[in-house]
């Protein structure tokens, strides 16, 4: 059992059910026994009239004065029965009419209460009472039938029961109402956390129940010191990189120097691997760079950092023109780390406009993935090559047809980001290169379906 | 033309200045950020070349203060930083071009002059007058009439200056600051000297003096 939910609610359930059984078996004892007391009283009241009018004649005979005989004891299996016992003499009440009731002889002067079966299969509750009335012992069995007691109790069971199963079905209800408010903390957090995950967010509200805090806090510390990790380490590679280049930079400048103007040989070789150096330090700097999935430092805004990319190249290359066409519904925020971004659309199109004899198109789509175009009206790349680009697993290197190590960071980033990067020839201008870029967006609803 | 190199490597310093000054710039150097935004608001630097690894304050942060302040210096970003997202921000940050270490000096230059033509509004390649043009590269100057000469390093700078200003009176004082390092021994006189040599060579009516203010090239022989 693992829901939380579940087990609240058969907790719940089983509890309120046992208060409310323990409810209706004390509430129809304890109403059964206060009726029996109260009859019990009225049967002694009884008992003690019909002592008053007993009376004994001159032979010690017992009498009854019937005036002192309450009707009800006169209306045949009335309920009310009562039978005196004196000696040898058994007096019985007129309702008994033609039956007698078993009781046992009774020794002690003492008030005993018994359920004896009457006439007519009647329930009755007898007090038997001896008493010593002129020196002579009387017993006197007062009896009440207990049909009607009986049956008020069932009635009360039954209605006992209906309400309270009313009730307890109003309570379920409640419950499941609270847990479902309780809990709904719980999946707030839950759909932070797949915002989170999904780069829309940076840390979990601290706005929650103080059970929770502690869980929240341990999230967010985690998240945050993935996050400096992630910026720390891009910060030591961006410093080594920068330590390389300077020494990297003295070398190339080296070369130049006068001395060396003799020896081209040499020259031409320094060249070579100072380059080589540096194209494998740009290579696997930036590849060590990449964010990839997961909580972006900080998201790319088609608002902000789209335009700015486009306006650096068109600052870079004043003689081209670079149009683009976005078709964005809702998507302000692309869940992409903002550098990664950078890099994979600076390169594709630094490469187009590298390329481009006057014109580069950019065409982004975004509805429930990214589609990215860019094309040029450049020469283009010949079939063969083109076939090469795009066979799958072919690794774009540094030496391909010279479209440079820019289009080899940017598989980089397409892989990272699990998208397809491909290379066509355009249809929109004579021949040009024309670079289609698919990225998928993560959706919530992708993890809230795992109920 | 008149260059502030900001850069912290004192080795690439080294080989840096003297390229540039064969080429015809007078550079003055500073090794940290502080410094550089001080000297780049002194108004006597036709461009500086920024590196943005500096000590004291970052060079983004040095032109973002210029660019604040409503100066507007060309500036070339020199830097190891070469990744897309630093490349932006050094544009948005009021960069006019952008280069990454390392980097061919040659490279270097040409945008130098690139950005010197755009910025006075001069068309690409040769710079041009009527009826002269002005060989960067070459240092020397070709006349309509066919005859072309070799400057020294002194007259290619005052030439190239009156160039990307033309038909402005520019005064003696100014001249010596745009041609001179900032530790030079400026004499007014020199340029007086420089100007006559220039005017045996493009004919007396080109550069034009004019009292109290300076001199004046003019674009046009009418």
């Amino acid at each position: 059992m693992k829901s939380i939910k579940l087990r609240l609610g058969i907790g719940i359930l089983l509890s309120i059910s046992a208060v409310f059984i323990l409810l209706w078996l004390a509430g129809s004892h304890s109403i059964r026994l206060l009726v029996v007391e109260q009859m019990s009283t009225r049967l002694m009241h009884d008992s003690e009239g019909l002592l008053a009018h007993l009376t004994f004649d001159t032979a010690g005979q017992i009498l009854l004065d019937p005036s002192g005989i309450d009707s009800i004891y006169q209306r045949p299996f009335s309920g009310h029965y009562y039978i005196i016992h004196s000696g040898t003499v058994r007096l019985r009440s007129r309702s008994l009419w033609d039956s007698d009731l078993a009781l046992p002889s009774e020794q002690s002067l003492q008030t005993r209460q018994l359920h004896v079966q009457g006439p007519q299969q009647q329930p009755l509750l007898v007090l038997q009472t001896i008493y010593l009335k002129q020196g002579n012992t009387i017993t006197i069995a007062v009896a009440e039938d207990l049909t009607m007691l009986e049956q008020q109790i069932s009635r009360f069971h039954y209605w006992f029961g209906l309400v309270a199963l009313a009730v307890l079905a109003l309570l379920v209800l409640l419950q499941v109402f609270i847990v479902r408010v309780g809990l709904s903390p719980l999946y707030r957090a839950r759909q932070q956390i797949t915002e989170l995950e999904a780069g829309k967010r940076n840390a979990l509200d601290y706005d929650v129940p103080t059970e929770l805090q502690p869980l929240v806090h341990e999230i967010n510390k985690l998240v945050s010191r993935i996050t400096q990790r992630l910026q720390r380490s891009r910060n030591a590679l961006g410093d080594l990189a920068h330590a390389l280049k300077k020494p990297l930079t003295v070398l190339a400048q080296l070369n130049q120097d006068e001395c060396l103007h003799n020896c081209n040989d040499i020259r031409k070789q320094m060249e070579y691997q100072t380059s080589d150096i540096q194209r494998s330090i740009d290579h696997v700097l930036k590849r060590a760079r990449l964010a990839g999935e997961g909580p972006p430092i900080s998201q790319f805004s088609l608002q902000h950092d789209l335009p700015a990319l486009l306006d650096t190249l068109a600052r870079m290359y004043p003689q081209k023109e670079i149009a683009s066409s976005l078709a964005v519904d809702d998507h302000e925020r692309v869940p992409f780390d903002r550098e990664d971004m950078m890099e994979l659309l600076g390169n594709i199109i630094d490469n187009a406009c590298k390329w481009a004899r006057h014109k580069v198109l950019l065409d982004v789509d975004i509805s429930d993935s990214v589609h990215i175009r860019v094309q040029d009206d450049g020469p283009g790349i010949d079939e063969h090559n083109l076939r090469q680009l795009t066979a799958r697993g072919t690794r774009l290197d540094e030496k391909t047809s010279g479209h440079g190590l820019g289009l080899a960071i940017a598989e980089d980033i397409v892989r990272q980001y699990s998208g397809s990067l491909s290379f066509t020839s355009t249809r929109q201008f004579d021949n040009g290169l024309c670079v289609d870029i698919h990225l998928p967006l993560r959706h919530d609803s992708d993890n809230s379906g795992t109920e | 033309m008149r260059l502030l190199l900001i850069e912290d490597d004192i080795t690439l310093v080294q080989q840096l200045k003297p390229e540039l000054e064969r080429c015809g710039f007078a550079v003055d150097v500073s090794h940290d950020g502080v410094e550089a935004e001080y000297l780049g608001n002194e108004a006597i630097y036709d461009l500086a070349i920024l590196d943005l690894g500096l000590p004291k304050r970052s060079g983004i942060e040095v032109l973002r203060n210029w660019r604040k302040h409503d100066n507007h210096i060309p500036v070339i970003i020199l830097t190891a930083r070469d990744d897309w997202h630093e490349r932006v921000d050094g544009f948005q940050a009021g960069a006019d071009d952008y280069l990454g270490k390392p980097f061919h000096s040659e490279e270097l230059i040409a945008r130098i002059q690139a950005l010197l033509h755009r910025v006075h509004q001069q068309p690409a390649g040769l710079l041009k007058a009527d009826g002269l043009s002005l060989d960067e590269e070459a240092q020397s100057v070709r006349l309509d009439s066919g005859a072309t000469y070799t400057l020294t390093n002194t007259e290619f700078r005052l030439l190239r200056y009156f160039l990307l200003h033309p038909d402005k009176p520019l005064s003696k004082m100014q001249l010596s600051e745009h041609v001179y390092e900032l530790d030079a021994d400026k004499d007014s006189n020199v340029i007086e000297v420089y100007v006559r040599r220039l005017r045996e060579k493009l004919g007396k009516t080109r550069i034009e003096t004019r009292r109290g203010q300076g001199y004046v090239f003019r674009s046009r022989l009418t």
